[in-house]
């Protein structure tokens, strides 16, 4: 057992701690060159519902000189009886110590998660700083979305894996077997390969990314939770990047450029990932799955994958076409729908470049109540790039448009009891997307505005709700931040930051007096507005899109102009190896 | 035109007894019922599903287990729709269990036969009792029990005066060796002891504060 019995039924859910699942790989671990931990700076659920994890855990277990074990961040009543019990962070598979692997790969999906790295680092006795981890500690490396920024983790990890782990991990491990006894010159040696940042060995990067899907890797091997997860089903990715440049999305950008896998390859796939799991539900993974080009044939072939299989769409614009499709996937059950307009005016949704028009959604909302469906989801943001009082009141008039829309209806062609939900969160500015430039809104900004919509929310139906603005400062200052800001990361550590990302668990004053101890200022970080000419942080790792490019996005945000979508027409952004 | 029950069903009713050890006993009901639909559609068995909005696998066990409680014989129903093999059900099963579940026999049911959980009656139980560090020896804690006609225990529920109830008829064995103890128990609908309740009223019995997080239990069987 990993962890005493006395430990595990004192803590809620003691399955996060057990492993034993059904895909976990299990090897003698003295037969292989490496031990790699694959460490998720989040809870079990949250780490185990995360679709990469398949992808590298798959990946690397497939090598047989490598075994991949994993580590999640243990819960806040699991670290206090580990520290009263004098226990150490150890894998699922071998329950070995963290300290006795090779090499621990943290997965950065979000800057909120920071502090859970070093907190893990803590919990397994590592020493937090590269200096003072000689050969005998494991190397440190990072990867996932967040390190298209690197400098604010850059004084604690060993070097960074920028981009998709299909293109380059192997080299990696291959080259950590062939100099297994020195760090520096396994360390200098990487250096060189693509997507491998070694803060020590400070260069420009390249992410690292497949050319096509059609041939990238695809897992062999599924985890299946004991433990209810966050999404509790099989996760198909139909394809990477985004045609749609939403200036506010980093995803939209590092991910580019946009390539899909064909139907048949995602069907056979599906097919075996069922088989693997057990699961009875499918869901198609993208950016936008309604951009696939050829989705009326996935999806009837993702309908037909067996009998009690069910689909599920996120990320699906809202049109007759795909109402056609949800009401034929939801039968009788219909749960909400979901439309992201972003911002409520349309000159705002041009300076985001979302384009979806009032129109679309109102008639989509329209085709929706006729259909049957009486609940709606409506996601914005505030704080967006300029951004007026106007843009607010646009909010709540688009709300009561859909209300209005509802009851324009016969009574004997809508369904009953209507309910809009209304999110607002709170914007935060990306590096490498074109709003890197921007300042941020301040906290008393984002609660005025948070206020004003409430005031302007009259309708019954309308339920309003929003999210801390303080959390999204914090997430803002760490992900424009510089390798300063690690100083920070480490004093909020200290004074106890923990699950930053879950708003029961947020300390707005820690990070404060953590950004004063480190002699630094979040208003430095988030309030100011960046010349085009100001080096950023994060210039020296080239996602492959040109700084020109999001400098041009901003002047055209400035000057309220769309940009057409990939596919309509290419502007030129210089992501290599696209073939739209 | 007549034909048997199980045709005109179009189902197939088995009654699995398996064994839940090891990292798997901290898997919590609710849990377990997912991973069973989960391993049954793993190991390529047809369920039969219910009718509804809602369809899923008809899976019904005979008493839920705490979590951190090691089960050496749980029974649980699974309605089918094919007809396999019992022992075919037991090796597909295991070969997509995770670890620390094992399927250990099946038969197949009449289609008239009740539920594992309605016909369930007693459970025995095997419990290795600690307090403060210490393993305490049970046999006089035991041997008081035993000699009482009653044992009363109060039963708190939210919002209402705490309820006296004897617990004393539905102990039906009881022995200790040291520390541990065994007790055939009423278990089911009709009257339910839950070992830990057992195990605190015999640590009060003689004076010792039992320790709930290191005394562990074991359901060794479940009785109709």
């Amino acid at each position: 057992m990993n962890y005493p019995h006395s430990v595990l039924m004192r803590v809620q859910k003691p399955a996060r701690y057990t492993g034993g699942e059904t895909g976990a790989v299990m090897k003698d671990k003295n037969a292989v060159d490496a031990r790699f931990c694959l460490c998720f700076p989040d809870v079990y659920e949250v780490g185990m519902s995360w679709s990469g994890l398949d992808v590298l855990y798959s990946l690397l277990n497939a090598r047989g000189d490598v075994y991949c074990e994993r580590a999640f961040a243990p819960w806040t009543d699991m670290e206090a009886l580990m520290k009263e019990n004098g226990l150490k962070l150890v894998t699922l598979e071998t329950g070995n110590p963290l300290s006795v692997m090779d090499i621990l790969g943290f997965s950065l999906n979000h800057e909120l998660s920071y502090t859970n790295v070093l907190n893990m680092l803590d919990l397994s006795g590592i020493p937090l700083l590269p200096a003072e981890r000689g050969d005998d500690w494991p190397v440190i490396c990072a990867g996932g979305p967040a390190t298209c920024n690197p400098e604010p983790l850059a004084d604690f990890v060993d070097f960074f894996y920028i981009g998709e782990a299909e293109a380059g991990l192997d080299a990696v491990l291959d080259a950590y077997i062939a100099n297994k006894n020195g760090k520096e010159r396994f360390l200098a040696e990487i250096s060189a390969l693509p997507g491998v940042y070694v803060p020590r060995h400070f260069k420009t990067v390249k992410k690292a990314v497949p050319d096509n899907l059609d041939t990238a890797f695809l897992p062999e091997n599924f985890l299946v939770p004991n433990l209810g997860s966050v999404h509790d089903r099989a996760a198909l990715e139909i394809f990477r990047g985004c045609i749609r440049g939403c200036r506010f999305c980093q995803a939209g950008y590092i991910y580019r450029p946009c390539r899909e896998r064909p139907p048949e390859l995602l069907l056979n796939h599906a097919k075996h990932m069922l088989a693997c799991t057990g699961y009875d539900e499918i869901s198609l993974l993208s950016l936008s799955t309604g951009d696939y080009s050829r989705f009326a044939e996935l999806s009837s072939g993702a309908m037909e994958l067996g009998e009690n299989i069910s689909l599920s769409l996120p990320s699906l614009r809202v049109d007759a076409f795909s109402l056609e499709l949800m009401g034929r996937i939801a039968g009788e059950r219909k749960s909400g729908l979901t439309f992201a307009p972003e911002a409520g005016s349309q000159r705002l949704r041009d300076i985001i470049n979302k384009n979806l028009t009032e129109e679309e959604i109102l008639e989509g909302c329209r085709l929706a109540f006729l259909g049957g469906w009486t609940r709606v989801k409506l996601y914005f943001m505030i704080g967006l790039p300029f951004e007026t009082d106007e843009d607010i009141t646009a909010i709540a008039e688009l709300a009561d448009k859909v209300v209005d829309v509802f009851y324009n209806i016969p009574k004997y062609q809508r369904g009953k009891g209507l309910q809009v939900n209304l999110s607002a969160s709170c914007f935060v500015p990306k590096p490498h997307t074109p709003f890197q430039f921007a300042a941020q809104a301040s906290i008393e900004e984002l609660t005025e505005k948070q206020r004003m919509l409430k005031r302007l929310i009259r309708s019954k139906h309308i339920k309003f709700s929003y999210h801390n603005a303080d959390a999204s400062i914090v997430e803002g200052a760490l992900a424009r931040g510089d390798r300063r800001t690690g100083q920070a990361i480490l004093q909020a550590f200290k004074l106890g930051a923990r699950f930053d990302g879950w708003s029961e668990m947020f300390n707005y004053d820690i990070w404060h007096e953590a950004f004063d101890k480190a002699g630094l200022s979040m208003d430095y970080y988030c309030q100011r507005e960046r010349a085009y000419d100001e080096i950023l942080p994060w210039d020296h790792v080239q996602t492959g899109v040109d700084k020109h490019f999001l400098i041009s996005e901003m002047e055209r945000a400035r000057k309220g102009l769309a940009t057409p979508n990939c596919r309509d027409a290419c502007s030129n952004c210089g992501a290599a190896g696209c073939s739209i | 035109m007549i034909k048997e029950a199980a045709t005109i069903n179009n189902f197939f009713r088995y009654r699995l007894t398996y064994e839940k050890t090891g990292v798997a006993r901290y898997i919590g009901h609710l849990d377990l019922q997912n991973l069973f639909q989960r391993a049954i559609r793993r190991a390529g068995i047809k369920s039969r599903y219910s009718e509804g909005f809602n369809p899923h696998p008809i899976i019904s066990f005979a008493s839920p287990l705490s979590v951190g409680t090691d089960g050496l014989a749980e029974i649980s129903d699974i309605d089918l729709a094919e007809r396999i093999a019992p022992d075919d059900i037991v090796g597909r099963l295991n070969s997509s269990f995770p670890s620390g579940l094992t399927a250990l026999s099946c038969s197949e049911l009449s289609s008239g036969e009740k539920s594992a959980a309605a016909l369930l009656r007693r459970a025995l139980y095997g419990m290795t009792i600690r307090a403060d560090g210490i393993e305490p020896d049970m046999n006089g804690a035991v041997r008081d029990f035993l000699s009482r006609e009653n044992v009363f225990i109060s039963v708190r529920r939210e919002g209402q005066p705490p309820k006296e109830t004897d617990i004393r008829g539905l102990v039906y064995e009881l022995r200790a060796d040291g520390n541990v103890v065994e007790a055939l128990v009423a278990c089911g609908g009709s009257g339910n002891l839950k070992p830990q309740v057992l195990a605190d009223v015999l640590c009060s019995i003689t004076n010792i504060k039992l320790c709930g997080f290191t005394t562990e239990y074991c359901r060794r069987e479940l009785i109709f």
